[in-house]
């Protein structure tokens, strides 16, 4: 029974976390986020595991955590509301090649994690050739270059 | 256009009104986790931290606890240091008592010095020390001690024949 609830507070703790910190930290992940999140992944185990190592109760961990993920994506499909809680929603950085400046502010993006993405993607070479770039729930950034005219 | 699924020539389910509602909630969210590390520092969490480490009784009295932690975690051990300064009972003996209540709710690792021997009574147990002190020449004891109960718990620690003092603590999750 302690290993379900350990388990679920675990995952509600971080669902919440990674929500409150924002898309922005995840997508974009630096060598060091990676490390961070080994570390934090490091943190867990002995809250998540307690001092009981046996099989059994990694076996309950794993199958409460893969239930909880189940039970929040069927949930997340089912309930709009909830849906936009745990995904977000799109936000549009470049509107028709004007750059939305307060929304990259408030997004934590830079004009050049744009143009990144831009020459990664769609091979730009300058911001003028950006029609749209809608920074998605997921944390990336998509963009949609002007088509030549 | 705060909320659409048009927003110029794109098809997208932009939500600008949702999307500042999200953005003031991380906000306070990151405020909330300021002020967590504040209170894990000043060990509000358990553990050390001005104010975890806490005193019952006064340091003259024949007894008292002159260090115990209010925050405790389940499962991790802590200690309970108290403070004799009495005439020693007959034969150079001190005898610490910790009563059921707090017994309940708390496993007994060690006791430092090692007591000569542990007596149990009627809803306490007695700790029997071979110590011979002068007055005004306090000693102290050591209890380790592993939380085995959550939320608040408490009990008293006296002095066989003599006073005895509460403790108060927490134990989180």
């Amino acid at each position: 029974m302690e290993s379900v609830l350990r388990a679920i507070a675990v995952y509600a703790f971080l669902l919440a976390i990674f929500r409150i910190t924002g898309r922005r930290t995840m997508a974009q992940m630096t060598p060091f986020d990676l490390v961070l999140l080994l570390i934090v992944a490091e943190a867990t185990q002995q809250g998540l595991v307690g001092d009981d190592f046996s099989v059994t109760n990694a076996v309950v961990v794993v199958v409460t955590l893969i239930g909880a993920d189940i039970l929040v994506t069927f949930l997340t499909h089912r309930s709009r509301v909830l849906d936009r809680w745990m995904n977000g929603v799109p936000l549009i950085l470049i509107h028709d090649g004007e750059v939305i400046d307060d929304r990259l502010k408030k997004a934590r993006i830079d004009l050049d994690d744009i143009l990144q993405q831009a020459r990664a993607t769609q091979g730009l070479e300058r911001l003028d050739q950006i029609k749209y770039a809608v920074l998605e729930r997921g944390g990336d950034i998509s963009i949609i270059p002007r088509r030549a005219g | 256009m705060s909320e659409s699924r048009h927003a110029g020539g794109l098809e997208i389910g932009q939500d600008l009104r949702f999307q500042r509602r999200m953005w003031a909630i991380q906000r306070i969210g990151w405020a909330v986790m300021a002020l967590s590390i504040l209170a894990a520092l000043l060990g509000l969490f358990g553990g050390a931290g001005p104010l975890s480490v806490a005193v019952v009784g006064k340091e003259e009295a024949p007894i008292s606890v002159e260090q115990y932690y209010r925050f405790l975690r389940y499962g991790a051990p802590t200690t309970l240091r108290v403070h004799v300064d009495a005439p020693p009972g007959t034969g150079g003996e001190v005898c610490v008592w910790i009563d059921r209540e707090y017994l309940e709710s708390v496993q007994v690792q060690s006791v430092t010095p090692e007591p000569a021997r542990v007596e149990a009574g009627s809803g306490r147990l007695t700790y029997v020390f071979d110590a011979e002190i002068e007055p005004g020449q306090p000693t102290a004891f050591t209890f380790t001690l592993q939380p085995e109960k959550l939320g608040a718990i408490g009990g008293w620690v006296g002095l066989e024949g003599g006073p005895s003092v509460r403790v108060e603590q927490f134990v989180y999750p």
